[in-house]
Order: structure tokens, then sequence, then C-alpha cells
């Protein structure tokens, strides 16, 4: 596929080879022992119910899939556009201007172009070959799906309308962005970004082969060909990788007990801790998971903040999307200190005296929640 | 001859449009999504399309002039793109049970959730039908104020038999003359990956019976149990089964 490196293309083999191994090892046993007749399961709605792991992991990837794919779609209309319409030397030309600053404007215009973590990084691609410096980008990576008015507004319903939870979750999705991006403009760039991605919008670095600048208004027919050229390459390029993450995440949350986390403890560090893990292990979409935090009524608010920061920012299948973008090993140190800014920030939220919350508070609702 | 790029590149796209096609024409998205949810899933679906149209309607964009790639490598790194449509037909539509022997202490919400953070308005937990029982679902149900005096409520959900074992933490002090029968049923957000068990007691069942972990509809009297206001039991009337719901889930957004 001319979109991407001949090494992502083994990736994509090798995904295959185990997705579908894995899948027909699940299933096909099952199936046999069940009803001894395959093509009886194969009449989809006349299937007998299977083991309930099965079924759970089943309904965990199919539902996972249905929700983000489509976003992933989206995020790539979006960097198609900007592939087309946003000219080449804008982007770079403004962060030289803003200079250190333009880093934190990227996490506070975040919520003026707010997507979901799925298409994310499709999305910070495009930014990258336009030539936005990388510290920028990953602000904006790390910040645009937890500063989303869609996210903060489910939290707050998730939370029974208390506007404090939203208001950390935006205060954690504007100070570890900025944090990570101003540590990243410290890093070598040619040792975060696989080759292709850097440079800007060098020759094949978009991947598609033969790529035509377009260097004249060539019409609405071309620019809306090329858009939708992207589209379908990003969108193709980044499906392994997500149904890899998919598929992970299904297994773990079909097959850890949860309950052995919550009996690990809820205390002011391992409280975080457990919760940022679950965060990662269940890779949720940043809309819906604060509905889930909120459930885990054993941990404390810090907790449930914890867990609303970090899970939009790292979680399985996001480590594995971000491959396509970044070396192994910066993806580790990334990884590393994402955790540890959130850890940080949640450090600093537990010094904040109990008055200071109850003044928050009160002024936000007018004494009232 | 090698089939082209552009073959193997709409070859990938089919696999994912089928995978949509299927859950959308066969009326199952409702089985994995919530309703919110499904008009992003038609709105991305729409634009898988529209892609596949386009691509074979225009030549693909200097395709022609790269070399593919030998057959099974490019059949294998087109395989992922079907493992979607592989998992939904292995497994047919399914949807999230509480796996057996696996219940996790504290992991069925049966507590008022987060107490201290009630439902602003204190109206009753749902409209109030024409036998003066309330119509309601887990969520509302869990979600607001167990009034003074016991009313009477509908609901629909998966009955589950417990045992001392796997009762756990949630239910410390459970009476040792009642049978730890729970009704839950998942609630949901965005889709079922988010999905949060909710349950209820049910006590006073005496000789009725039915299907462990199979769908039923319920009637009687929502008390306080185990003599904290903020658990709730179902004092129960009658058990009828019935069949499995369209929306198997309840969607949080529409009862908040």
């Amino acid at each position: 596929m001319a979109h991407s490196s001949s090494g992502s293309s083994l990736d994509q083999r090798i995904i295959s080879l185990v997705l579908i191994a894995v899948v027909l090892a699940f299933y096909l046993p099952g199936m046999v022992w069940d009803s001894g007749s395959l093509s009886s399961n194969l009449e989809l709605l006349n299937s007998p119910p299977p083991v309930k792991w099965r079924e759970n992991f089943a309904t965990y990837f199919v539902s996972i899939v249905l929700e983000a794919a489509p976003y992933m779609m989206i995020g790539a209309l979006v960097s198609g556009l900007i592939e087309v319409w946003v000219p080449q030397g804008l982007l770079p030309l403004l962060a030289r201007r803003l200079g250190w600053l333009g880093i934190p404007l990227m996490a506070l215009l975040a919520p003026l172009f707010p997507i979901c973590e799925c298409g994310v990084l499709i999305v910070a691609r495009k930014l990258l070959t336009k030539g936005l410096p990388l510290p920028h980008v990953v602000t904006y990576l790390l910040a645009a799906p937890v500063l989303n008015p869609v996210v903060l507004g489910s939290t707050w319903l998730a939370f029974y309308r208390d506007p404090l939870y939203p208001l950390l979750r935006a205060g954690g999705g504007l100070l570890v962005p900025v944090a990570m991006g101003l540590l990243v403009s410290f890093y070598p760039v040619a040792r975060a970004l696989l080759a292709q991605w850097r440079g800007g919008c060098s020759h094949g670095c978009c991947g598609h082969g033969d790529h035509q600048t377009i260097t004249a208004p060539a019409g609405v027919a071309a620019h809306s060909r090329h858009v939708m050229g992207h589209v379908r390459d990003d969108f193709l390029e980044i499906a392994a990788y997500f149904l890899m993450g998919v598929f992970l995440a299904s297994a773990l949350k079909t097959f850890v007990p949860y309950d052995m986390l919550d009996a690990v403890g809820s205390g002011p560090v391992l409280g975080p801790a457990v919760m940022m893990f679950m965060a990662f292990v269940m890779s949720l979409c940043s809309e819906a998971d604060a509905f889930l935090a909120a459930s885990f009524v054993e941990f404390d608010m810090f907790s449930h903040t914890a867990f609303l920061v970090f899970g939009p920012m790292l979680d399985i299948k996001l480590v594995l999307m971000y491959m396509l973008l970044f070396q192994r090993r910066f993806i580790a140190i990334f990884s590393v200190a994402v955790t540890l800014m959130v850890g940080l920030y949640i450090a600093m939220l537990r010094l904040v005296p109990e008055w200071v919350w109850d003044l928050v508070v009160g002024s936000v609702t007018g004494g009232q929640l | 001859m090698r089939p082209s790029q552009a073959a193997w590149r709409r070859f990938r796209l089919t696999g994912w449009l089928g995978f949509f096609g299927l859950i959308l024409f066969g009326g199952h998205a409702t089985t994995y999504l919530a309703p919110a949810q499904q008009w992003i899933f038609q709105v991305g679906g729409a634009l898988l399309a529209l892609v596949l149209a386009l691509d074979l309607l225009w030549e693909p964009e200097g395709g022609g002039s790269v070399a593919a790639p030998p057959f099974w490598s490019s059949l294998l790194a087109s395989g992922v793109h079907w493992v979607p449509l592989l998992v939904f037909l292995l497994a047919g539509v399914t949807s999230l049970k509480l796996p057996e022997g696996t219940v996790p202490q504290g992991g069925i919400q049966t507590r008022l959730l987060d107490p201290s953070r009630l439902a602003a308005d204190g109206a009753g937990p749902g409209g109030e039908l024409s036998d003066g029982s309330v119509e309601t679902d887990l969520i509302r149900l869990l979600g607001r104020e167990i009034p003074e005096e016991p009313y009477a409520a509908e609901l629909v959900g998966r009955v589950m038999r417990l045992t001392r074992e796997q009762i756990g933490e949630s239910f410390v002090g459970w009476p040792e003359d009642v049978e730890p029968v729970i009704l839950y049923r998942y609630a949901v957000a965005c889709c079922a990956a988010d999905a949060t068990p909710l349950g209820i007691a049910l006590l006073d069942l005496g000789a009725l019976s039915f299907p462990q972990d199979g769908w039923v509809r319920v009637r009687g009297q929502v008390v306080p149990f185990l003599q904290d206001p903020f658990r709730v039991g179902l004092r129960v009337e009658s058990l009828e089964e019935t069949d499995k719901p369209d929306n198997p889930y309840l969607f949080w957004l529409s009862s908040l």
C-alpha cells in the first residue's frame, strides 16, 4: 500500500496473522463443541449462546470498533482537509512568531478543534507534515481528547452535575499536555519520530506515492479527490494498529477481575495508581469514561480525576497507534512521563486546602450542587 | 497477474463496509451502541461508503505506477481489515453477561449511585402509571433518594441467584434466611464497552421460579435493604419471564 512504509506493512501482516489466528482459536473450538456444526453457527441470528467469556469478549470488541471507527474516519477527514486547505509554511511561521507561548496556546485552542482520541493521532500526523513543531503537536495530541466540550459535559452529567469534576478534568487536560509539550521540546526530534514523519511534507512523507503538490488552484474536484485519498489511506493505515489495541483491551476487560484491583486499595497513592491502570486497560472513549469512573464509588475524587485525565492520553489502543508516528523508545519514555505528570497533578491537588475546594464549588454553583 | 494496489485497497475497504453494513442494516446497532452513538456510527458508515464509491469512480492517485506487493503478502496484510466482520459472524449478536462464579465483590451497583450526590430534583423515580405503580429503570431507581414510604415499581432485567461467597462486601449483613437473588442490567453511556452493572436485591421470592441469568419482568415494592438507607431492595409481588429487550442496555444520558 503506497501510504505505508515497509516497516508498517510488516507490522500489518503480523497483526493480521495474530488477530485472525486468535479469533479463530477463541471461537471455532467452542462452535464445534456446542453445536457440532459450523454452518449453523454462521446463521447470524440463530447462533446459540456461547460460553459467557466469549460472548463478553465479542461484545466488547464489536462495540469498541463500532464506537471508535467512525471517529477515526472523521479524524481522517479532518486530516485530509488540513492537507488541502492549510498552506504549507503557515503553521511553522505562527509557531516561530509565538515562541514557547505557542505550546500553551495549542492546549487552549483544543476546545475549538475537539476530536476524540481515536482520531486525534491522524490529525496530529497531518499537523506535523504541515510543519508544526513536535512539542506543539504533542500538546494538541494530549489536550484535544480531554478539553473537548462534549467530554467535559458528559463528565458533569456523570458526576451528577457536580462542576468540580469537569473543572479538575479540564485542569489536568490543560496542565499535563502543556508540561509534556515543554518536556518534549528538549527531546531530539530525530529520536522521537519515525523517519517518514520528520522534516515536514517532503516527497513520499505523506506516503501517497506519486504525491502531487497542489501549487495552484486545481478546482473542487481535484481537491476532493486529494482529500478522499487521504481519508482512505490514513484510515486503512491506522486501522490495523487500532484493531490490535481493541483486541488487547477487550481481552483484558474480559479476563481481568476488577474487584481484585478494588482490593489493592484506594489510598492516596494506590487509589490514583489503580485508577490510572484501569483507565489504561479499559481503553474507553473519553466521552463515556466518566460514567464508569463515577461507578467506582470506593475511590475518592482525586482517584477519579486521575482516571479522567490519564485515560484519554494513554491507553492500550493509543500506545499501539502511537507506533505509527513515534519510535518505540520514545513511546516508552513518553508513557512514563505522562504517568508521572498526571501523578504530579494529583499530588498538587491533594495539597490544596479543603476550604479552597469549598470556595471553588461555592463560587461556581452559588452554594448548591 | 497480481491484483493492483487499488484492488487490495478496495478489498480492505469492503471488509469494513461489510461489517458496518451488516450491523446497520441488520438492526444490530442498538445492541452495541447508545442512541447518540448510533448516529455517529451512521455518519462514519456513510463516509466509508463514499470513500469506496469515489475510489471506484476515480482512478487511484498514482496507484497504477506503483508495483503491487506479492499476492500472499497483500492478502495477509488485508486480512486484518476483515477481522471485525469475522468476529461478528463467529460470535453472533452478543450482549454482556455477568460471568457466573466471578461476580465481583462490589462490582454490581446496588447502592444508590454516590448518595452524596443525589439528583437535584426531588421528584419520584419515574412516571406514575394508572394503577399507582411507577415506571422506572435501575438508573433512575438507584440515582434518586429513596422515599420514606415504599412504592410500587416494575423493572425489566436479568435475574441471577448468587452464592454466599459471591455476595461479598456489597451485601454485608445479608440475612441468612433471605436467598441472595439480584435483578441486574448493564448501563452504558456510549457503547457496551463502558457498561456498568446495576442491580437490586429481590426479596420475598417465595416459591417463584426463574431462569438463572434470564430476562424477567418483576413487579414489587421498593424498600430500603440491610437497614441501609442507601441500598434498595424490591419486595417481589410478581415475576415472569420476558424476551430480551431490543435495547438490552440502559442508557445513562436518557435517564439522568
